[in-house]
């Protein structure tokens, strides 16, 4: 019996996924109270906590039926809180603007407050004396300034010795704070960081050489921290940094190359400041300059002197280079320009001179190319290895764009031959250095023949074209030796014997555009030049080829360059 | 409160507590005596004493009351015509390797002389400086054990408090206990001097160095709950608050009074200001970067120099009412190290332990012509391993008690819901926490029940939650609604199942309730007003960063 109500009256477990309908007080009757048996639950209050008092009074307040009104207004009392009598509009004035979006914003409370250093009662009142005792003449410093030399010295001390307040070493004298200034440093504070420092040594030695300001105190790595409870914001233990992966040394390496452009961007910046700084100075002095030759001009008229013009404008300066004596420069200056009057032509130097020489050189050089070509007018060369090559070609401006093939090694040994204009024109050496700055003779102009077509083996080249939409085409040139000619094939299986046949083929023409030209040049010149690749081809079959191979039995068909 | 003694009143086995009359020279830390407070005379404890000009003042603690009642009463307030409770004989305490380490040999030294306590006090000149200043006792383990003397013996009892006149003259006398680190004169010293009995002092502490023999003391302990200090740094190190052991309890407030914005405000609780602070009338903090200044001066040229007029991050609500700004512990060091510095002086559970880095604080503020003024705010950390939502939770003092806290509460659900998370705060919670949470509570529980339309389909309003349901509607973690409901009285086991039982009283709760924000205007949250992605920190940069 009594086992049955047990069960009747122990509830299950309420599970979070169960559903638990509500109700009305008046929907449900009969309600059992289970509150005496529920557990009771855990305020989350500390334990030692959750006895006192008030917290006990206000738990009953909030859970106090209407009938206990009385202890409704039970609350846990506080500490008061007063109105301050401080001038709060002064301290803090206004005039914030509230912006229209909302507010976003990084800047640190370093950032937004100024010098560091607040001055104090006391310093307010050493200021006064140091006032005071100031020499004549020297304008009084305000508070700012006071701030800003304190300000100075504490930092400085600060970088100077970092563990004063551990190892109290002397309070640094004037002169090592003195050698801390720099080009930022004001004006100010050089003048009036003598009359402060005694203020500042004595307030230092005051406290032992720590810094002025009250600081937190944070841990210093002795094992009195822990129970310390001034001591607050310790260093959470870095978790186990991993060993250095690549990836890490990459981003070391971007670091460091980061850090190294920075400095070079503030190192340049910083030129650029110190340029500017110079050039105001400059500025500034040439201002000075106008207002004193203005009056100068002016007191010139009042007193009517006369002459001393020279003084009112800028006398064009010589530049001289730098490491060079007035008289050097001078000479520099002539030997630039010889063809201005300048006194002692004796004393030219040895490069004016083959400069001179290397002129008249080039001179005559010019003008006998020009007496060639003005002899070789209306004459074309068409000889195997012309002096002076046509100019217009038909085809070779395609024949240009083509590439060979560089890459197979047997070709190497020999390097590719070509009679472009630039091999062409090999000159010694000495002489190419006098030709840069002549004009090119519009006609390639050979010193030398060229290097035998036939003892170059030729390479296959390509080139690429684009075309209609972007179509990307390569052409190729093979190496016309006899393999290429269908023909040869053809014929050499109708023949019985082999042997013989190879015999004959093996001494094959290397047939290249400019002897075809020419041997169509020689043997029909009246035909129109559009059938100069058919005469070609007619001359070859007629002439059993050029005079050069005399071996040849030429194939009838010879390519037409493409 | 008082862990210790608490812990051990709530033994099973309570120690006979030795009561008998007392002088008020004898006097000592660890007494509870009775004192007279608003009329009414209250047990209270005492936690420091100093003496300025032969008069003694007593730093004591309202048992059963909270801390923040703690105070300095003159000795005429003192009800010395009640029996006064002895502290408890020396037991052992979990502390003991700290006290072996240290305690015996400040102790040994103390009780040579007096002036070799003297030179212990290394970098507290200023104690010296300021004759009978309130120095921040200290009562850390080792004080807390050496607070357990036995009590003077009839025999000695009449010695010491011959003895105990001796430090009468001397003006500059502040009396606290021996052992700790403080350059704080004991009396216990003072009194072996003037006895001739130096050698009281020292077994005390080797005593509790040594004696762990009893077995049913350690069980005390660990009734008490006492978390071990190794335990309780590792909480540190992940949390925001903190449970109290032993080593936190009894610091005596340090600040007076703070002057901040247009107010000025009585601390609570101890928190680590610079020493320098300890002794002065008032500490000013400028309202905007919660900067702190001894001296009015350096206060005033600070102000004259400061252009912060918001906290110092992005925006991330607005209404008509508050603002709430974001501000990240590891970004704004400076600040976030002030405000949690000033927030301590009103939590006690607070941890300054360690950095605020990984952090994020949530600032509520009012806007004016003058800026925005810090009302209240909540921490939260980057990434919680238990699911907390809210680490310290604090309206100021000067803007309590007009349901700010509920708008901080609120809004931190609202960050968990846009985060998709169920969230509860941190605990232990404070007492007033308590409260504020369980009225939030109990508003939105009600809400919600009252009106089963509110609840989602397949909903219906004939659909029946679930706890879980409940708690994803109100990003509450399911083990709060449950408690919470358990806590309104609504849940009922009816004919074998789980009911909830809407309560009439509730309704009308929540009438009377409705009624007066239609009066005076509701302040609440609005979800649309908050521009917020939770923030992703990587695994590098926690790596790196904290």
């Amino acid at each position: 019996m009594s086992r049955a109500a047990g069960r009747h009256t122990r509830p299950k477990k309420l599970n979070a996924k169960q559903n638990v309908p509500i109700f009305r007080e008046d929907q449900v009757d009969s309600l059992v109270d289970y509150d005496l048996q529920r557990a009771a639950i855990d305020t989350g209050v500390e334990k030692a906590e959750e006895s006192e008092y008030h917290l006990q009074q206000a738990i009953k307040a909030a859970e106090a039926s209407k009938a206990d009104a009385k202890i409704k207004d039970a609350y846990i009392p506080t500490p008061p809180t007063i109105a301050s009598d401080i001038q709060y509009g002064v301290l803090y004035p206004k005039g914030f603007q509230q912006p229209a979006t909302y507010i976003r914003f990084s800047a640190t409370v370093e950032d937004c407050s100024g010098v560091a250093y607040c001055m104090d009662e006391e310093d307010e009142l050493a200021l006064k004396l140091i006032n005071g005792r100031l020499p004549a003449g020297q304008v009084p410093c305000t508070e700012d300034q006071f701030e800003e030399v304190m300000n100075f010295f504490e930092e400085t001390a600060q970088a100077k010795q970092p563990f004063a307040a551990v190892d109290s070493p002397p309070v640094l004298p004037l002169e090592e704070l003195q050698e801390q200034f720099d080009d930022d440093t004001p004006a100010y504070v050089r003048i009036f960081s003598k009359y402060i420092y005694d203020h500042w040594k004595s307030q230092r030695t005051a406290t032992g050489n720590r810094p002025l300001a009250p600081r937190l105190k944070f841990e210093t790595g002795q094992e009195s921290d822990d129970s310390d409870p001034y001591v607050c914001f310790r260093r959470r233990e870095l978790r186990q940094i991993r060993k250095t992966r690549n990836r890490d040394a990459q981003s070391a390496e971007k670091l460091r190359k980061l850090r190294i452009e920075l400095e070079t961007a503030r190192g340049m910046l910083l030129m650029v400041k110190r340029r500017e700084m110079l050039r105001k100075e400059c500025l500034e002095g040439d201002r000075q300059l106008f207002e004193q030759r203005i009056a100068f001009r002016d007191t010139k008229r009042k007193l009517g002197m006369k002459g001393d013009e020279d003084l009112l404008i800028n006398q064009k300066k010589q530049r001289l280079p730098p490491g060079m004596t007035l008289n050097q420069a001078a000479l520099a200056q002539q030997l630039r320009m010889p063809m201005a009057p300048g006194p002692g032509p004796e004393l030219r130097t040895l490069e004016d001179v083959t400069a001179a020489r290397e002129r008249e050189i080039q001179k005559e050089i010019q003008t006998n190319v020009e007496k060639h070509i003005r002899w070789n007018e209306g004459f074309v060369d068409k000889t195997t290895a012309p002096l002076t090559p046509e100019v217009e070609d038909d085809y070779p401006s395609p024949d240009g764009l083509f590439r060979e093939a560089m890459a197979a090694t047997e070709y190497l040994p020999t390097p590719p031959a070509s009679i472009s204009d630039d091999e062409s024109q090999q000159r010694p050496e000495g002489a190419e250095v006098a030709m840069k700055g002549v004009s090119r003779p519009p006609t390639p102009f050979r010193y030398a023949s060229p290097a035998d077509e036939d003892t170059v083996a030729q390479m296959p080249a390509f080139r690429r074209r684009i075309g209609r939409g972007g179509r990307v085409m390569i052409d190729r040139k093979l190496p016309r030796v006899k393999r290429d000619f269908p023909e040869d094939d053809r014929f050499k299986f109708d023949s019985d014997d082999d042997d013989e046949m190879q015999d004959v083929d093996l001494q094959f023409d290397n047939l290249t555009y400019a002897r075809m030209s020419q041997r169509a040049y020689l043997l029909g010149n009246t035909r129109p030049t559009d059938a100069q690749a058919m005469s070609a081809r007619r001359a070859q079959l007629e002439t059993g080829g050029p005079s050069q191979s005399p071996a040849t039995v030429n194939p009838q068909i010879t390519p037409v360059p493409s | 409160m008082a862990g210790g003694d608490h812990g051990s009143e709530a033994n099973d086995t309570p120690e006979p507590v030795i009561k008998s009359f007392a002088t008020l020279n004898q006097l000592q830390i660890g007494v509870k005596a009775f004192v007279e407070k608003n009329g009414e005379t209250r047990k209270a404890e005492i936690l420091s004493i100093k003496q300025r000009n032969a008069n003694l003042t007593f730093y004591v603690h309202y048992v059963e009351f909270n801390k923040r009642l703690d105070e300095w009463v003159s000795a005429e307030r003192i009800d010395l015509s009640q029996e006064v409770e002895w502290p408890a004989p020396e037991k052992p305490e979990k502390k003991k390797t700290t006290v072996t380490s240290k305690g015996p040999p400040s102790k040994a030294a103390t009780a040579k002389t007096v002036t070799t306590t003297t030179t212990t006090k290394a970098g507290r000149a200023r104690t010296e400086s300021r004759p009978g200043s309130a120095t921040p006792d200290l009562l850390t383990a080792k004080a807390g054990n050496d607070r357990k003397r036995p009590v003077p013996s009839k025999a000695g009892g009449k010695e010491n408090s011959d003895g105990a006149l001796a430090p009468d003259g001397d003006p500059a006398a502040v009396t606290t206990q021996a052992g700790t680190p403080l350059p704080t004169l004991s009396q216990e010293d003072s009194m072996g001097l003037g006895s001739g009995a130096g050698g009281e002092a020292t077994p005390t502490a080797t005593a509790t160095a040594t004696a762990m023999a009893d077995g049913a003391t350690k069980k005390e302990e660990k009734v008490a709950g006492i978390m071990e200090p190794e335990e309780e740094i590792e909480k540190l190190r992940t949390g925001g608050s903190m449970v109290q052991n032993q080593a936190q309890l009894h610091l005596v407030r340090n600040l007076n009074k703070l002057q901040m914005g247009k107010h000025i405000i009585e601390p609570w609780y101890f928190s680590p200001y610079p020493h320098e602070f300890a002794d002065l009338d008032m500490v000013y903090i400028d309202e905007f970067c919660l900067s702190y200044f001894s001296s009015k001066k350096a206060f005033e040229r600070h102000r004259h120099k400061c252009e912060l007029r918001h906290p110092p991050g992005n925006e991330i609500y607005r209404d008509d009412f508050v603002s709430f700004f974001e501000v990240d512990g590891r970004r704004q060091r400076t600040w976030c190290r002030n405000l949690c510095l000033l927030s301590k002086l009103f939590l006690d559970h607070k941890t300054l332990y360690y950095d605020v880095d990984p952090f994020l604080f949530y600032c509520m503020v009012t806007r004016d012509e003058h800026g925005c003024h810090l009302v209240g705010y909540f921490s939260k950390e980057k990434d919680s391993a238990e699911g907390y939502n809210l680490a310290c939770i604090l309206t100021l003092p000067q803007y309590q008690r007009q349901g700010l806290g509920r708008l901080l509460i609120a809004f931190s659900y609202e960050l968990s819901k846009r985060e998709g998370k169920l969230g509860s705060p941190e605990k232990p919670l404070s007492d007033l926490g308590l409260l504020g949470y369980r009225q939030y509570w109990k508003e939105v529980l009600i809400e919600l029940l009252s009106d089963p339309a509110r609840l989602p389909p397949p909903g219906s309003a004939s659909h029946t939650p679930t706890i879980a349901e409940i708690a994803s509607l109100t990003s509450m973690t399911e083990k709060d609604v449950h408690e919470q409901l358990e806590v309104l009285k609504l849940l009922r086991y009816h004919k074998g199942q789980w009911i909830i039982v809407v309560r009439e009283e509730l309704l009308e709760w929540q009438e009377k309730r409705r009624a007066k924000e239609k009066e005076k205007g509701a302040r609440r949250i609005d979800p649309s007003k908050l521009q917020w992605k939770p923030p992703v920190f990587t695994a590098s940069s926690r790596t790196w960063n904290w």
